[in-house]
């Protein structure tokens, strides 16, 4: 049996007349000899009345100091796929093709017991492959699934975090074996570049799994990095698609190892630098001083980018929404030492002590003096990345990329590398230029 | 489908044993370290002012040599980064003129903490490195993509590394 999943993000669903297209585009697979699997996101995007946010927003708006419970808020989140599944389903009745709506946890999808970020830990089909064999069409509800605590009654639904139904659209095709897993959305299929700021870029017709796991992880928002991984490690092709149109798209499959070329450049969201000079900590001490900083951050579940960890200075950037948490975590920290001689550091973020970290300082200064780790903070960056396959190895990548920018004058801050890629942290102000300069830079217009 | 039993037959899927299942991420916290060796550190320090004309007129030299580099970053008051221990010998020529202070440290190894989805994981990043300062491994650089950390060490730190951070940060994320 020739199974295809066809997931459909908010937009593709928002509407009657754009569910209309995406159930045209299910009926057309059925007429191929497909036997399709339906996912659905919520209906719409942010704002809008069905979308998740939106109904995340029906317990935050209660009272804003108060944080929901995680298990509620995914009760009523999941809410969303539960409506889009039930109006797409009937929408295909109305076709007249036999439907079923299915919750994630129907469908078979058992996750860990972590709620609002959940993982897949395995999938027992049976229930959807009935529902096939009887020659119906099921419906599933994306970014959702259940897991079983025996101190509660049945199964706990869970939600799977952001992309949370590209993840399952991913998982559902490898746990069926599709013959391909086709993520439809509102634009062709991935480009070299966002093409509000780059109108030229092109759309690639095929990616490696890494590549694109690669550029979403650094701001590309057309496909879940998860559910690359996912397709990666059971080898599903996974394809990119417009609801509203007959283009081509973009397959995400395997490619040639060998190959190498420049596949995009993307850009990821405002971000904030912290510099943390290390220089006056005694070397005895470099390494518990970091341990704590680290402990700190994983503790309040801080993302880092571009760490850049010598034994003089700590430096990270973290996302702008993150900024003020890890300013107050750690203006006026205080970390004791006692080994090799005992040493009080204080931290304080700035050129100036802040009210909080004077008076630390001027308590502790009763005891002994404190030893200050003064804190750089940049605000109003972003990142950008040169996203290549098997390209990032070649010498003078770096000054192809830094004499773009500097010949227009656009200030990098710092610069992070990996196999795969390049990124820079810019100016925020910047950043359209700065993705046009490396887009030029690299004639990614030419890119296939 | 409306006669079918199907609700009831979903309901007790999850009880059935022996069906087809897939284990599809891998948990929280399951990290793999792979060793690369033979690899050089180095620190480029001192560059004059303005420094974006210095660093770029050092990355040029660099490349005309021919040689590759990773982990560039950039520092106050220069830049730094790792090549092939091969290369460190047109590494140090290229930048011969250059004025500021060159420092090599050559034999260094590169070891990769792999854990999937480990950027988007939320506070996972600087745990795996607030375990990676608790061994007694000397770390001389860090940096990340986003699904691994990449930390150069020589080769005593290398093993540690590999021997004991995959269980550190498995009991951790427990």
């Amino acid at each position: 049996m020739r199974i295809r999943v066809l997931k459909f993000g908010g937009t593709s669903v928002r509407t009657p007349e754009a569910r209309m297209q995406a159930a045209l585009k299910v009926v057309k697979a059925k007429e191929q000899g497909v036997a399709p699997v339906v996912v659905v996101s919520a209906m719409g995007r942010r704002g809008e009345p069905y979308a998740t946010d939106t109904l995340a927003a029906f317990l935050r708006d209660i009272d804003p100091s108060v944080e929901p419970d995680a298990r509620e808020m995914d009760l009523a989140m999941a809410c969303g796929e539960v409506l889009s599944a039930v109006v797409f389903s009937h929408m295909l009745k109305t076709l007249g093709h036999h439907a079923m709506a299915m919750r994630g946890g129907q469908a078979g999808i058992r996750t860990d017991g972590r709620y609002g970020d959940a993982r897949i830990m395995e999938i027992h089909p049976i229930g959807l492959i009935e529902v096939i064999r009887r020659g119906a069409i099921p419906v599933v509800c994306g970014f959702q699934g259940v897991w079983t605590d025996g101190s509660l009654p049945g199964a706990e639904l869970t939600t799977l975090g952001r992309g949370g139904s590209d993840t399952t659209a991913a998982a559902l095709g490898a746990a069926l074996k599709a013959e391909a897993v086709e993520i439809y959305t509102d634009v062709d299929g991935l480009k070299t570049s966002d093409p509000d700021f780059v109108p030229e870029a092109p759309t690639l017709a095929s990616l490696d799994y890494a590549e694109v796991a690669e550029i979403a992880h650094l701001g590309a928002k057309v496909l879940h990095p998860r559910a690359a991984e996912i397709g990666q490690r059971f080898q599903v092709p996974l394809w990119v698609k417009s609801t509203f149109s007959e283009s081509e798209g973009t397959l995400i499959t395997s490619l040639d190892p060998g190959g190498r070329r420049m596949t995009g450049v993307s850009h990821a969201g405002q971000m904030v630098w912290f510099q943390m000079d290390l220089s006056t900590v005694l070397p005895a001490q470099r390494a518990a001083i970091g341990q704590r900083i680290y402990e700190v951050l994983a503790k309040y579940r801080i993302s880092l980018y571009m760490i850049d960890d010598t034994p003089q200075s700590i430096g990270f950037s973290v996302p702008r929404s993150q900024f003020t948490d890890v300013k107050e975590l750690f203006d006026g920290l205080v970390m004791p030492m006692r080994e090799p001689e005992e040493r009080v550091y204080i931290m304080q973020a700035g050129s100036e002590p802040s009210q909080e970290t004077e008076t630390q300082i001027r308590l502790l200064s009763e005891w002994a003096e404190p030893v200050i780790i003064p804190i750089a903070v940049s605000e109003g960056l972003t990142m950008v990345s040169v996203v290549g396959r098997g390209a990032m190895n070649q010498p003078g990548l770096f000054v192809r990329i830094m004499t773009a920018l500097a010949e227009a004058e656009i200030p990098v801050i710092q610069v992070s590398d990996s196999e795969s890629s390049v990124s820079i942290l810019v100016p925020e102000s910047e950043l359209k230029r700065s993705v046009k300069r490396l887009h030029d830079a690299f004639e990614l217009e030419k890119a296939q | 489908m409306q006669e079918a039993p199907l609700a009831k037959h979903l309901s007790q899927t999850s009880d059935l044993a022996g069906l087809p299942s897939t284990n599809f991420e891998r948990p929280r916290g399951q990290v793999e370290v792979t060793i690369a060796s033979g690899v050089t550190q180095a620190h480029l320090a001192g560059l004059p002012d303005p420094i974006t004309a210095s660093r770029l007129d050092a990355l040029k030299r660099i490349a005309a040599e021919g040689v590759s580099i990773d982990f560039l970053k950039f520092t106050p008051s220069g830049l730094s980064f790792v090549c092939q221990d091969d290369d460190s010998a047109a590494v140090e020529k290229a930048l011969s003129g250059l004025q500021g202070n060159l420092e090599l440290q050559p034999d260094r190894c590169i070891a990769s903490i792999q854990a999937a989805n480990m950027r988007a994981e939320e506070g996972l990043t600087a745990l795996i490195i607030s375990q990676l300062a608790a061994l007694e491994a000397q770390i001389v650089h860090l940096a990340d993509m986003h699904d691994r950390l990449l930390a150069v060490t020589d080769s005593a730190g290398a093993r540690i590394i590999e021997a004991e951070i995959a269980a550190r940060v498995a009991k951790a994320v427990r």
